[in-house]
């Protein structure tokens, strides 16, 4: 078997076979690995063909729960991204596979949703009177060959595109008390915090937004977000207000 | 140790650092989404999905969802653990190995925790080895250049822990940075005698703020030489996995009904091991400094045949050019070690059985290497031996597996030859110690 340069390195980053990897005389396992690195390399070339991607490497699934390798790939000297490739069976009454077939997702469009995503959530919150710092999003899902470009921020945020949001909200904790009558008295402070959090957390839910979020208060604006914090909470939200 | 972590939290943590993919991706410990979050929040994440996690489903280093949910709920229960933040998350490239690692920090003790998760890769096993002839490895290099990227000024306690090959890094740190004040390695593995005498000095002086934990029957930590003082803990082998289970990170919690978690000490290190860690040790040293690295290799690739469960491929080890003569030595060293040593050997039966090692083939080789005149039928008959063999009433299994690798035979020679030659006497076993520095 002819490899070429890039699928050497990356398979050499995995395994232990390096000798044979340089001669092409792979065994069963690298064999699979390098037949779903080409898959993956078509899938880039035919979802994103004005792209020139680059599979740069390879986390395997072997030894953790994932059921799926995921494959880093990226622009010449641009960010890295993700792409999975999840074999789908689908199983007779005995339990016999009856049909099988691999899908392949990356988060490309997801990473390049990210910032118009936070620039949306945070100009909501501090629309409605919060001292926000900064806003974080991140996604645990990938998304398919179905999602193209036209992917909105609306999707994203309501859910019509499940991409398991989660945000992260930093507060300033100083601003903040104003309305905090006696921060001395710590589960008074700690009460209150919370009650903020879940106005905070009505106001994404009003506009139908769903995912987790995570708030941070912090003591000043320019505080570090690990050692200058007051308070955190994290509350999921499915866009419904409660009562 | 001026660390405010206890060491049951430290226990916990590195469990922790190798819950991947829990009841979908916000199980993932090691995750960025994780960042800035406190390991309460992700415990009750996780938790909050708790349906979707499969009891008896395997989740990474041997523990399934049951156990998993029970180191969850008793870490959940610890209001100190719960408040600690998930400060960064590291990922080493493909290339460099893939290990991961995290930056904890607790806000009571204004206290930084560098933890790194234990052997990732092939790659991995492949540094692993080349800790026996090698200062530093690339990986316990690159450990230390992540552990130095970060800012750590403000923190008024610094310690850093891991759990195998994570320990190893863990202690790789501590002796070549000054900064670091606590060291837990939990069941990592030591060094060879080449880095203990280039950093004898280096060691004196910090070995104090080293301490491993490990279970009383752990197998990795007797690897090479452990630095620092060491506890040993009993050890719960569930018995799913067997004697495997000693190097799981969860092996040395005990729960009670309440989801309590509970360590005990033990009186010391499994006899069985301590044995082991001899023979070893006294191997290592009866082999010439430049054929280390061939051995090296031979062990890393028997390690990844019984990882990848390819009998096949520990077999062709033996009889590969590349690696028969260091295999050989090897095997002619345990049959040596085992005429003086016999209980020795069967304990080595037991933990290359329970890490999916075929030990058929011990079995054969100790077999023919005790019967001269097999020996001289192989090179001549090897079918007579089989017939021979099959009359004397060995296993079928053993003689199926004869058959199927024949080239074995060869190697069989080599290793009777050897048994010639070999004296295990020769080479100490025990761990090298730098003596503590005057107080």
């Amino acid at each position: 078997m002819t490899l070429t340069d890039n699928e050497k390195s990356v398979l050499k980053g995995i395994s232990f076979n390096s000798d044979s990897i340089e001669t092409g005389a792979l065994d069963d396992q690298d064999s699979a690995i390098l037949t779903e690195m080409r898959a993956v390399g078509h899938y880039l070339k035919n979802k994103y063909p004005t792209h020139n991607f680059i599979i740069s490497g390879c986390e395997p699934k072997t030894g953790t729960l994932r059921d799926y390798n995921e494959w880093y790939f990226s622009e010449e000297d641009g960010p890295s991204y993700i792409a999975i490739a999840i074999e789908n069976s689908s199983l007779s009454e005995s339990g016999v596979v009856t049909s099988s077939r691999t899908v392949i997702k990356d988060n490309y469009y997801g990473e390049i949703v990210r910032s118009k995503i936070q620039e949306s959530v945070l100009e909501l919150v501090k629309s409605a009177g919060f001292p926000v710092i900064d806003v974080r999003a991140d996604f645990s899902e990938f998304l398919g060959m179905e999602y193209k470009d036209s992917i909105t921020v609306t999707d994203v945020l309501t859910g019509v595109v499940p991409a398991g949001n989660d945000f992260k909200v930093f507060l300033d904790g100083s601003q903040l008390t104003r309305i905090i009558p006696d921060r001395s008295d710590k589960v008074l402070a700690k009460s209150l915090y919370s009650e903020r959090i879940t106005r905070l957390c009505d106001v994404l839910k009003a506009k139908d937004i769903v995912g987790d979020v995570y708030v941070v208060i912090l003591k000043r604006a320019d505080a570090d977000p690990i050692r200058g914090r007051l308070y955190s909470e994290n509350v999921s939200i499915d866009g419904r207000i409660t009562a | 140790m001026n660390t405010g972590l206890s060491i049951e939290e430290i226990v916990f943590i590195n469990n922790l650092l190798y819950l991947d993919n829990l009841g979908g991706p916000k199980g993932t410990f090691l995750s960025e989404v994780n960042e800035t979050k406190t390991i309460g929040d992700y415990i009750d994440s996780v938790l909050d999905n708790a349906s979707e996690i499969d009891d008896s489903n395997e989740y990474f280093a041997g523990m399934t969802g049951f156990e998993c949910k029970q180191i969850l709920k008793a870490a959940g229960k610890n209001q100190h653990l719960r408040d600690i933040i998930i400060e960064s998350v590291h990922f080493e490239s493909t290339s460099a190995g893939g290990g991961k690692s995290a930056l904890l920090y607790d806000p009571e003790g204004n206290e930084a925790i560098v933890a790194f998760r234990g052997t990732e890769s092939d790659a991995e096993w492949v540094d692993n080895v080349e800790g026996l002839y090698m200062i530093p490895t690339a990986f316990q290099q690159n450990a230390l250049n992540w552990y130095q990227s970060l800012d750590l000024t403000d923190c008024d306690v610094i310690t850093v822990t891991g759990h195998s090959k994570g320990g190893n890094k863990a202690v790789y740190i501590t002796l070549m940075d000054n900064t670091v004040d606590n060291c837990i390695s939990f069941d990592g593995q030591g060094f060879s005698d080449e880095f203990i005498d280039k950093y004898a000095d280096i060691i004196r002086r910090r070995q104090d703020r080293i301490h491993t934990i490990c279970a009383e029957s752990d197998y990795v930590n007797l690897l090479l030489n452990e630095v620092g003082t060491k506890q040993f803990y009993l050890g719960t082998n569930y018995g799913r996995l067997g004697f495997g289970e000693n190097h799981c990170p969860n092996a040395i919690l005990f729960f009670d009904e309440y989801d309590d978690a509970f360590l005990w000490k033990a009186q010391g290190q499994d006899p069985k091991m301590a044995d082991l860690d001899k023979m070893f040790n006294s191997f290592i040293r009866s082999i010439p400094a430049q054929e280390k690295e061939d051995v090296a290799k031979m062990v890393g690739n028997i390690i990844i045949g019984a990882i990848r469960n390819n009998q096949d491929a520990i077999f062709s080890t033996f009889s590969d050019k590349r690696y028969s003569e260091s295999a050989s030595d090897l095997l002619a060293f345990i049959l040596r070690y085992k005429m003086k040593y016999p209980k020795m050997v069967e304990s080595l039966k037991e933990i290359l059985s329970q890490n999916n090692i075929d030990t058929d083939v011990v079995g054969v080789v100790d077999f023919i290497t005790n019967h001269s005149f097999l020996v001289k039928l192989i090179g001549l008959f090897p079918w007579l031996t089989i017939l021979v063999l099959r009359l004397k009433g060995v296993d079928k299994n053993v003689l199926t597996l004869l058959k199927r690798h024949k080239e074995l035979f060869k190697f069989l020679v080599k290793v009777a030859d050897k048994m010639n030659i070999v004296n295990p006497d020769i080479t100490s076993g025990a761990d090298k110690k730098i003596e503590m520095k005057a107080s």
